[in-house]
């Protein structure tokens, strides 16, 4: 497979397996995927299929039991703890079904915290950019308890935007929220991502919202189909 | 059968349950709790039994009189109208001799066989008391003249041989003179021995015993008729045991023991809350296994009783192994025998340990039992809530009781409680505040500064538990071994190096020339003080009682004889302060004790001096240095005053270690004279303060173990809360390598800063003691500003490191999408 230019994602051969007490549990063996800058990727599936097990691999939070991903050209797997981590910093950002913004920080606070990991002179200015951005200027002194659902994830979503990534990826962002709310973040989510280039993979189980998606995904039985319309 | 479930059920899970940090510190900590009340009540009852000595045995009778000077008859005639028992005692603090070997000892010569009590001896004697020319004497005046029974003991101008070993012996007193090995002689021998001039330290006793009922009408009858200065002492009620050096001490002990207590009982509470929220699922399990509420309560009460009962166990044995040692090391100082305790003082640990339990348990389960089946089948893990103030009432609650039933005084807890509560409060705020203050001005100058900051503001709510606790404890732990040290060590460097170590007491007229002559061909100078030993007994013609307050009548100076010294010159460590230096007629004060008395210059005073009335005029007030190691005085005569009276006369001075030979020369040359050997009184009372200070070291190693429970117990409590914001920081980019660098930073920082404000507060703390108690000039202690930050720092970041290994980034994201 030629790798161009504009090739974020590479997986080859991707196969995960888990060594359990009831014995060894294969995942998928050969899993193969190239996501191209920009583009917006939804994968679905099943419960249980390893959707959540298939992104960390993709954003190099988990290593595969054989294959290779690369995202940027560079292979993950490669890099000291320290280099990955600062790729991770850099490249990758993500929204979590769960929000998981910290209960004592502020909503300010929450978003300056990737910022802060890479030692941002103007972290706070920045932060407050993005919460402004997401429609929460009035909220920024707020503590994620004071907030509704869809206002955390809206934070959440200005914290994975504030480090500039290239890649977003997102694990069912909505499965906590209402269906109106819900649609109201993924109005925020497709905005900014095309607002700034960014490449969104998306594990969702809603069919309507991998539509919106460029590329939609199958997982099931281990192996990854694509959907065309 | 059904019964049994529940139990059976609680002893399988007391065993699971030791794979769980929080039931192994529940445990433990209960353990200590046992073990260290269990300890201090057996040891302090035991220590306070013998010191105390209020069975009428050790007092040797129901009813005492005592007194400077020979007791009247008449008491005892009286007794015997009612037929009561007695005896009478004549006592003297003086040196012994055998073969130039001196030895300071309390010589007893009895009329009778004590009325109540045993004199118990290594073989049986003939008679109750010693025959004539025999003494018989404790162990320790055989041990350190290196005598053998039948061996011969100078006291005085006469010698007597020794027949028998005291074991014990009744009346042997209390405070420091019951430390001197003590003799008896026959009755009136001492009479024989030169030793009761004037000015002798001389202490007579009339001792009764009979049925309580005689011993009141008694006691009545004598409380009218005694002259002021005779003291009575009946069994119950004698004040002035409980302010005794070593009962003070022994409470002491026992207060710095409660702060034990109080982290033991902090951790169980906290463990337990942990506990409850672990099984919280678990409860629900069960329930809808199909076990009733009833059950599910009997289960969790079932387990925490194995828990006590095996705590109970352990703890007791701990105290009973700890107990020995901690007798051991105050072996010697005590005297022997010492009292056993009752089972029941080892069994309060037990049932104290039980009480906290229950205090903080049963709030807990009472949630327990709340779960509910329909949580289990919601995805979300259901938080425990413990949002009501129910428990915190309750468990407060418990440990007031338990404190004012442990130190048996309400208020005394009340206002402890109060003290650390507040002090808690303002600490945890305090420390909080600063750590996010500093953070917040120090995060531009690393790079992980800014995160350090946000670490610290999301970890408010712990740092207010953690720091308190810590700071409370360090302080606490080097207030008590600085205090002793300062003690110990400041006492003796305040001492110039020429100051007079020996005192010689009881020169009598005859003596003073050749007394005086000797020193002088030994280059000693010394003064040589005359003494009149008498009472104030008049202001201004007025008896005492017309003319003082009753406060001022309670004053010990005027319940003692005093010794009275006639100058023409002021002494050199005297400063006057008011008045004339000895006009004709006159007398001079000491500063306090004028102010005490409410007495002036120009006032007429008059004392009792062996039974005839001596009168001055108060010419000047003076300042003394009561710690200058010189014959010191409350007043001082013109010479012309006491002219009539017959002085025997003191003086003090300065030997070194290489000159014992004057002292051998001076008591051979006067046998009847009383050398005291200062620095003899000193060592053994550095003796006792340093059994004392290893004493309070093993309560503080307890202490110091029970808290690092306590800090290991709130570390894992976060754990969990740790691990999440790690996974969380990892996955926004951090490197495990920051994430443990970020951990450190935090655990630094907090170790270090609870060390800091420990620091002040021990350095307040010893100010006031030194300034109330140990009238040592307050001064501050470096090391400690550098030493208790660093082991704060230290202590912090091993801990934590025990407590929670890092985990890797592949569990990071696991932790996250699992925890919703
Ligand atoms: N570390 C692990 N050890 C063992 N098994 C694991 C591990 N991680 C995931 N699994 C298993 O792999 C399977 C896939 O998990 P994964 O979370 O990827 O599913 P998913 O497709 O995201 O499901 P859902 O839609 O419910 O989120 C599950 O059966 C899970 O139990
Ligand atoms: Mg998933």
């Amino acid at each position: 497979m030629t790798q161009t230019m504009d090739t974020v994602v590479s997986a080859q051969h991707l196969a995960k397996q888990f060594q359990t007490q009831a014995g060894s549990l294969a995942l998928f063996s050969d899993i193969n995927l190239e996501i191209a800058r920009g583009e917006s990727i939804a994968i679905i599936g099943p419960s249980g299929t390893g959707k959540s097990t298939l992104l960390s691999l993709l954003a190099g939070l988990d290593q595969p039991s054989s294959g290779q991903v690369r995202l940027n050209g560079t292979d993950l797997n490669q890099l000291s703890d320290r280099a990955r981590a600062e790729f991770r910093n850099r490249h990758i950002s993500f929204v979590f079904q769960a929000f998981h913004l910290l209960p004592d920080l502020t909503a300010e606070q929450n978003v300056m915290l990737p910022l802060q990991i890479r030692n941002h002179k103007n972290a706070a200015r920045e932060a407050q950019e993005w919460l402004c951005k997401v429609g929460l200027e009035q909220r920024m002194h707020h503590k994620p308890a004071e907030l509704s659902g869809g206002e955390q994830q809206r934070v959440a979503i200005a914290r994975s935007f504030a480090t500039s990534p290239s890649l977003l990826f997102a694990d069912e962002p909505t499965g906590n929220l209402d269906e109106h709310t819900g649609e109201q973040i993924i109005e925020q989510l497709f905005n900014l991502n095309q607002e700034q280039n960014t490449t969104l993979i998306l594990i969702t189980h809603d069919e309507t919202l991998a539509r919106r998606c460029q590329r939609a995904l199958h997982l099931h039985n281990g192996t990854l189909r694509e959907i065309n319309e | 059968m059904i019964n049994s479930v529940p139990f059976r059920l609680a002893v399988k899970q007391s065993v699971s349950c030791l794979k769980l940090s929080e039931w192994r510190a529940l445990l433990f900590a209960l353990m200590m709790a046992i073990t260290i009340s269990g300890l201090m009540a057996a040891l302090g009852d035991r220590i306070e039994r013998t010191l105390m000595r209020q069975g009428s045995a050790l007092l040797g009778g129901d009813l005492l009189l005592s007194h400077t000077r020979p007791l009247e008859h008449r008491y005892l005639s009286t007794a015997d109208k009612l037929g009561l028992r007695h005896t009478q005692v004549t006592q003297l603090a003086t040196m012994a001799n055998h073969a130039e070997n001196f030895l300071l000892v309390t010589v007893r010569s009895l009329t009778a066989p004590y009325p109540s009590g045993q004199i118990e001896l290594d073989s049986p004697s003939p008679s109750p008391l010693p025959s004539s020319g025999e003494a018989w004497a404790e162990i320790g005046v055989y041990e350190r003249l290196g005598l053998q029974p039948g061996d011969q003991i100078q006291l005085g101008n006469h010698s007597f041989t020794l027949t028998r070993i005291i074991r014990s012996a009744p009346d042997r007193g209390r405070g420091f003179i019951s430390f001197n090995p003590q003799l008896i002689i026959p009755e009136g021998a001492l009479e024989g021995t030169g030793l009761l001039g004037p000015g002798a330290r001389m202490q007579y006793r009339q001792l009764f015993a009979g049925s309580p009922d005689q011993i009141k009408v008694l006691a009545t009858e004598l409380q009218k008729t005694i002259p002021s200065g005779v003291q009575l002492t009946a069994l119950k009620n004698d004040e002035s045991q409980q302010n005794s050096a070593l009962t003070k001490s022994s409470s002491y002990l026992r207060l710095s023991a409660l702060f034990a207590l109080l982290i033991s009982a902090m951790t169980i509470f906290l463990s337990l809350r942990r506990f409850t929220q672990s099984q919280f699922k678990r409860a629900a399990l069960l329930k809808s296994l199909g076990l009733s509420e009833r059950q599910l309560l009997q289960l969790y009460i079932s387990q925490l009783a194995i828990a006590w009962l095996i705590c109970s166990l352990t703890g007791i044995s701990l105290a009973l192994v700890l107990e020995r040692l901690g007798l051991f090391l105050l072996q010697g100082l005590l005297p022997q025998p010492i009292p056993d305790a009752s089972w029941f003082v080892y069994a309060t640990g037990a049932i104290l340990g039980g009480a906290i339990l229950l205090g903080m348990g049963i709030p807990a389960l009472l949630v327990l039992q709340k779960s509910n089946t329909s949580q289990l089948l919601q995805s979300r893990a259901v938080r425990l809530s413990w949002r009501g103030r129910l428990p915190y009432v309750i468990a407060l609650f418990t440990l007031i009781v338990c404190s004012a039933l442990y130190l048996n005084n309400l208020t005394l807890t009340l206002s402890l409680i109060a003290i650390l509560l507040i002090a808690g409060i303002v600490l945890g705020w305090l420390g909080a505040y600063i750590a996010s203050r500093l953070t917040q001005r120090l995060a531009p100058y690393h790079r992980l500064g800014h995160l350090l900051n946000s670490r610290v503001i999301q970890q408010q709510r712990w740092y207010r538990v953690q720091i308190p606790v810590i700071c409370l404890l360090f302080a606490l732990l080097s207030t008590n071994l600085i205090a002793l040290n300062d003690l110990l060590g400041r006492w003796q460097a305040q001492l110039p190096a020429e100051t007079p170590n020996h005192f010689l007491i009881n020169i009598q007229e005859w003596e003073r020339a050749e007394v005086e002559q000797l020193l002088q061909q030994n280059g000693i100078v010394s003064t040589l003080w005359p003494i009149y030993r008498g009472r104030l007994t008049k202001v201004n013609g007025q008896p005492l009682a017309d003319v003082l307050t009753p406060e001022q009548l309670d004053q010990p100076s005027l319940k003692r004889e005093l010794n009275l010294t006639s100058a023409t010159g002021i002494p050199e460590h005297n400063r006057l302060v008011a008045g004339r230096w000895q006009p004709q007629g006159g007398v001079s004060i000491e500063q306090k004790e004028a102010e005490e008395l409410g007495l002036e210059i120009g006032d007429q005073i008059s004392f009792d001096i062996a039974g005839r009335e001596a009168t001055a005029e108060i010419s000047s007030i003076r300042t003394v240095r009561w710690d200058s190691f010189q014959p010191n005085f409350y007043f001082i005569f013109s010479p012309g005053v006491l002219e009539n009276f017959t002085p025997s006369y003191m003086t003090s001075f300065h030997l070194t270690d290489n000159s014992a030979d004057v002292s051998r020369q001076l008591i051979s040359q006067f046998p009847t004279l009383t050398l005291i050997d200062v620095r003899q009184i000193l060592s053994q009372l550095q003796q006792l303060l340093e059994r004392l200070s290893l004493l309070s070291t093993l309560l503080m190693l307890l202490t110091s173990s029970a808290g690092l429970v306590l800090l290991y117990v709130t570390l894992t409590q976060e754990l969990e809360q740790r691990r999440y914001e790690n996974a969380l920081l990892q996955t926004l980019g951090a490197s495990q390598h920051q994430c443990r660098q970020l951990d450190q930073l935090e655990m630094g920082l907090i170790g270090g800063l609870s060390g800091l404000l420990a620091v002040v507060i021990t350095e307040l703390s010893l100010w006031s003691v030194h300034q109330q108690l140990l009238k040592l000039e307050p001064a501050l202690h470096p090391y400690l500003w550098v030493s208790l930050p660093l082991i704060g720092c230290g202590l912090f970041i091993a801990v934590s490191q025990l407590s929670h290994r890092q985990q890797n980034l592949n569990h990071s994201y696991q932790t996250l999408i699992n925890r919703i």
